[in-house]
C-alpha cells in the first residue's frame, strides 16, 4: 500500500488507519461467505462501521 | 478446512450408526494422515463419495438412487406412515469456526414393495469460539452458497477423489472456485460492497461510497444540491451510454468474428467455385455434343438407308464384269434404236436418210435385217449397257464409302469428347463429395450485410464516445461546483472524510486485486511443475496454469503431452497437492500481516494409486503427505506396501473396512 499521505479537499488518508480497515473489512467479508451471518444490506452496514470507527479514531 | 470426524447412518452399506474420527490424539502435529484399508467392493469408494452427498447433495454412486441400507430398506413395512432415514454427517472446522453438516435422507415403501424416496434435506451450523452456535443458512440453496464459499464445488473431485471412476482433470474455467479457495473472492466482494459495478463511472446509490456522497449532500446547501443532482444526471448518462458502449463493443466482436468466418468461407470456397463453374461449362458441352451425336446418327442412318444398296452388291459386280468381258457377242446394234423404231421406220416406207423403203427392194430388207440385232432381241446390246451399269454403280460406291466413313469418324469423334466430358464431370463430383457445399452467394450477401452493419455500429460507437466525454465533462464541472458548494460544517467534512477512505480502500483493491492474482498462479505454476517432477521420477516436464487455472503440460514450449494413465493420475495429483500448499503457505505468509489470505484443506482419496507403480505410489504418498495438513487415504492392502514407505511417521489413525456381506460394513479403528 502507498506509504505517503493522501490530501483531497484537506481529507488526509492515514495509510497505517487505512490498512486496519482493509484487513477488518477483509475479514469480515472472507468470514461472512462462510457463514452467510449478513445479508447484502446488513454487509455495507458492518463495512460503514468499521469505516467510521477507525476515521473517528484519527480526530 | 480440517476435517473433523464423519458419521454415516444406515448410508448405503454402513448399517447403523458409524463414526470415523480424524482427530490427531497423538500430540505430533506432523501426523496428518488417516489410512483406512479395504478391498474391492468395501465401500472405499461409498466413503469417499460421502463427502460429496453430504456436502453438495450430489450422488455420485452408480445406483444413484441407493441411499439406505439395502437391509434396513428390506425390513421397512409398507405401513404407511413408517419411514426409514439414512444420514451422513460431517464435523469440519473453518477459521477457527466448527461446522457440522448434516444431509438426512427418508424412505417409505409402498404396498408393491417399492421404495419411495423423500428429497434429502441438509442443515448446516456452526459454533463460534466463544461457544454460540448458528445456523448457516435456512434454505438449502443458502447452505449450498456456504458450502460453496468454503469448499467450491467445481474442486470437489480434487479433494475427494474417486480414483477408479477415473476422475478426469476437469478442462473447465476453475478460475473462481480457485479464487475463492485463496480467498481472493473476499477482495472481489469488498470492492463490489464498496462501490458497486466496478465497470461504472461512478459508485452505486446503494454502495458503501454512494451512501457517503448522499449523505454529504443532505447536509449541503440548495446550491450544492443542485450541483449534486447534475452529478446524478451526468452519472447515469455516463453509465447508459457505457452500458450501450459496451453493447456496441460486443456486437462488433461478434460481427468481426462474423466477418472473419465468412471471408475464410469464400477464401476456401474459391476452388470449389472455379470447379462449379468448370462443371457447368462441362455441362453445357455435354448437352451440345450428344445433340451433335443425335443429328449425325441420324444423318448416317438416312444416308445408309438411301444409298448402301450398291455397297451390298459391290462383290457381285466384279465376277459379273469379268463374265459380260469373256463373253464374245457381236454388237451390231444400234444406241437408242429398238425394235418399234425399225417397224415404224418400214411402215412409214422411207429412211431417216430419205431413201425410199419398198418391201422387196435391198433397202427395204436391209432395214429390215436389224430388227435382229436391236432390243429386245440385241444381247450386244443389253451387255454393253450392264457394263455402263457397273461401271456406274463402282463410282457410286467409292462415293457413299468416302461420305460414310467421314460421318462415321464424325460419330467416334463426338463419342470419344462426350467421354472424356462425362469421366471429368464424374472425378469433379468426386472431388464435390469430399467439400463442404457452401453457398458463395449467400456468404456474399451475409458478408455485405454484416459489413453495413459494423460500419452503423462504428459510426454509433464514436457518437456515443462524444457523448461520453461531454457527459465526464459536465459531471467534472457539477463536482468542481458541488466542492466549492457543499457545506463545510463539522457533519460534511466527516462525511467527506468516510468517502475518501472508502475511496481509497477502493482503489487499492482495485490496483491490488490483479496483481495478486497474477503472483498467485504464477505460484501455483511453478508448485505444480516441481510436485510434477518429484512424484514422476526420472523425467522433467513444464507444467503451466492457464488463466483458467487448467493445466498445460508440455516437453518443451511446443510439445504439448497427453495426459492418459499415470501421467494423468501424477499431473493431477501434483495440481491439488499444489493448490493445497499453496492455500496454506499463503496463509500461514499472511498471518503476521493480519490478512487471512488462503487456509487449509484436506485431501480424501480413494484408489489413488490404481494406476501407479509402486514407485510412483509412494512418491505420490510422500508428497501429497507434506503439501497437505490432512490427508484421508482408502486404499487396498497391497498398494499400502508402498504407500507407507512415503508416510513414516505421518499416520495419525488408521482404519479397516469389515465386511460381514455386500450389505453390511463396517469401520474399526486399528489400533
Amino acid at each position: 500500500m502507498d506509504n505517503k499521505n493522501e490530501n483531497v479537499n484537506e481529507v488526509t488518508v492515514d495509510p497505517v488507519r487505512l490498512n486496519k480497515m482493509l484487513v477488518r473489512i477483509y475479514s469480515l467479508e472472507r468470514k461472512n461467505s462462510k457463514t452467510g451471518k449478513f445479508g447484502e444490506t446488513r454487509i455495507k452496514e458492518e463495512i460503514q462501521k468499521i469505516i467510521e470507527e477507525e476515521v473517528k479514531k484519527c480526530f | 478446512m480440517f476435517l473433523r470426524k464423519i458419521k454415516f447412518y444406515n448410508f448405503r452399506p454402513f448399517k447403523g450408526e458409524q463414526e470415523v474420527s480424524f482427530l490427531n490424539d497423538s500430540g505430533d502435529d506432523n501426523k496428518t494422515v488417516t489410512v483406512l484399508l479395504g478391498d474391492n467392493t468395501y465401500g472405499k469408494t461409498t466413503f469417499v463419495l460421502a463427502f460429496i452427498w453430504c456436502l453438495y447433495g450430489e450422488s455420485r454412486f452408480t445406483m444413484s438412487q441407493d441411499i439406505l441400507n439395502k437391509k434396513v430398506a428390506m425390513a421397512l413395512p409398507d405401513t404407511p406412515g413408517m419411514t426409514a432415514t439414512a444420514k451422513v454427517e460431517i464435523e469440519f472446522e473453518d477459521s477457527g469456526v466448527i461446522y457440522t453438516m448434516k444431509r438426512t435422507q427418508k424412505f417409505s415403501k409402498n404396498t408393491s414393495g417399492s421404495l419411495k424416496a423423500y428429497d434429502n434435506v441438509p442443515s448446516l451450523i456452526y459454533t463460534t469460539a466463544s461457544g454460540e452456535t448458528f445456523s448457516a443458512g435456512s434454505t438449502p440453496s443458502e447452505i449450498a452458497m456456504t458450502i460453496k464459499a468454503i469448499m467450491p464445488k467445481d474442486l470437489s473431485s480434487f479433494f475427494f477423489f474417486e480414483g477408479e471412476k477415473n476422475n478426469e482433470i476437469t478442462k473447465k474455467d476453475l478460475g473462481q472456485s480457485v479464487r475463492t479457495l485463496l480467498g481472493l473472492e473476499a477482495y472481489s466482494n469488498m470492492r463490489n460492497h464498496l462501490y458497486g459495478n466496478h465497470l461504472n463511472s461512478s459508485p452505486t446509490a446503494s454502495s458503501v461510497m454512494g451512501y457517503y456522497l448522499s449523505k454529504q449532500n443532505s447536509v449541503s446547501g440548495n446550491k450544492a444540491q443542485d450541483e449534486y443532482r447534475k452529478i446524478l444526471e451526468a452519472d447515469e448518462k455516463i453509465n447508459m451510454i457505457s452500458e450501450r458502449l459496451g453493447e456496441i463493443n460486443e456486437q462488433l466482436d461478434n460481427y468481426d468474428e462474423l466477418i472473419e468466418q465468412l471471408t475464410n468461407q469464400l477464401r476456401l470456397a474459391e476452388p470449389t467455385k472455379q470447379l462449379q463453374k468448370r462443371r457447368d461449362q462441362i455441362s453445357e458441352e455435354l448437352r451440345q455434343k450428344k445433340i451433335d451425336l443425335d443429328k449425325k446418327s441420324k444423318t448416317l442412318f438416312n444416308y445408309f438407308s438411301k444409298d448402301s444398296l450398291p455397297l451390298f452388291i459391290t462383290p457381285l459386280l466384279a465376277p459379273a464384269k469379268e463374265k459380260l468381258s469373256s463373253m464374245k457377242v457381236s454388237d451390231k446394234s444400234i444406241r437408242g434404236i429398238d425394235i418399234v423404231g425399225i417397224r415404224e421406220l418400214l411402215h412409214r416406207g422411207y429412211c431417216l436418210c430419205g431413201t425410199d423403203l419398198i418391201e422387196g427392194q435391198v433397202a427395204y430388207k436391209n432395214v429390215k435385217s436389224y430388227e435382229d440385232f436391236v432390243p429386245p432381241s440385241d444381247l450386244g446390246g443389253i451387255i454393253s449397257s450392264m457394263k455402263d451399269s457397273i461401271a456406274q454403280a463402282e463410282d457410286k460406291n467409292v462415293d457413299f464409302a468416302k461420305r460414310f466413313e467421314e460421318l462415321y469418324s464424325e460419330i467416334a469423334s463426338l463419342r470419344v469428347e462426350i467421354g472424356q466430358l462425362e469421366n471429368e464431370e464424374k472425378s469433379i463430383s468426386e472431388e464435390f463429395k469430399n467439400r463442404s457445399e457452401v453457398d458463395t452467394r449467400e456468404a456474399e450477401e451475409a458478408l455485405l450485410k454484416y459489413k453495413h452493419q459494423k460500419h452503423e455500429l462504428t459510426e454509433e460507437k464514436e457518437q456515443k464516445i462524444s457523448e461520453e466525454s461531454s457527459w465526464k465533462t459536465k459531471k467534472e464541472l457539477a463536482t468542481n461546483n458541488f466542492n466549492k458548494y457543499k457545506a463545510q460544517n463539522e457533519t460534511a467534512r466527516e462525511y467527506e472524510a468516510y468517502y475518501k477512505y472508502a475511496e481509497a480502500l477502493y482503489n487499492w483493491v482495485n490496483d491490488q486485486y490483479s496483481q495478486k492474482e497474477e503472483a498467485l498462479r504464477k505460484e501455483l505454476s511453478s508448485y505444480i511443475s516441481e510436485s510434477f517432477n518429484r512424484m514422476f521420477s526420472g523425467h522433467n516436464l513444464s507444467l503451466n496454469i492457464t488463466e483458467k487455472y487448467v493445466v498445460d503440460m508440455r516437453y518443451d514450449e511446443n510439445q504439448k503431452i497427453g495426459d492418459t494413465g499415470a501421467l494423468r493420475v501424477i499431473q493431477y495429483f501434483a495440481y491439488v497437492g499444489s493448490l493445497v500448499k499453496l492455500a496454506k503457505n499463503v496463509m500461514l505468509r499472511n498471518r503476521d500481516g493480519q490478512e487471512t489470505l488462503g487456509g487449509e484443506y484436506p485431501l480424501v482419496l480413494d484408489a489413488a494409486f490404481s494406476h501407479a507403480d509402486e514407485v510412483h505410489t509412494e512418491n505420490i504418498a510422500r508428497e501429497l503427505a507434506e503439501d497437505s495438513n490432512q490427508l484421508i487415504l482408502a486404499l487396498m492392502r497391497k498398494d499400502w506396501r508402498f504407500a507407507k514407505k512415503g508416510l513414516e511417521g505421518k499416520i495419525c489413525k488408521m482404519y479397516e473396512f469389515r465386511k460381514e456381506d455386500e450389505a453390511e460394513v463396517y469401520i474399526e479403528e486399528v489400533k
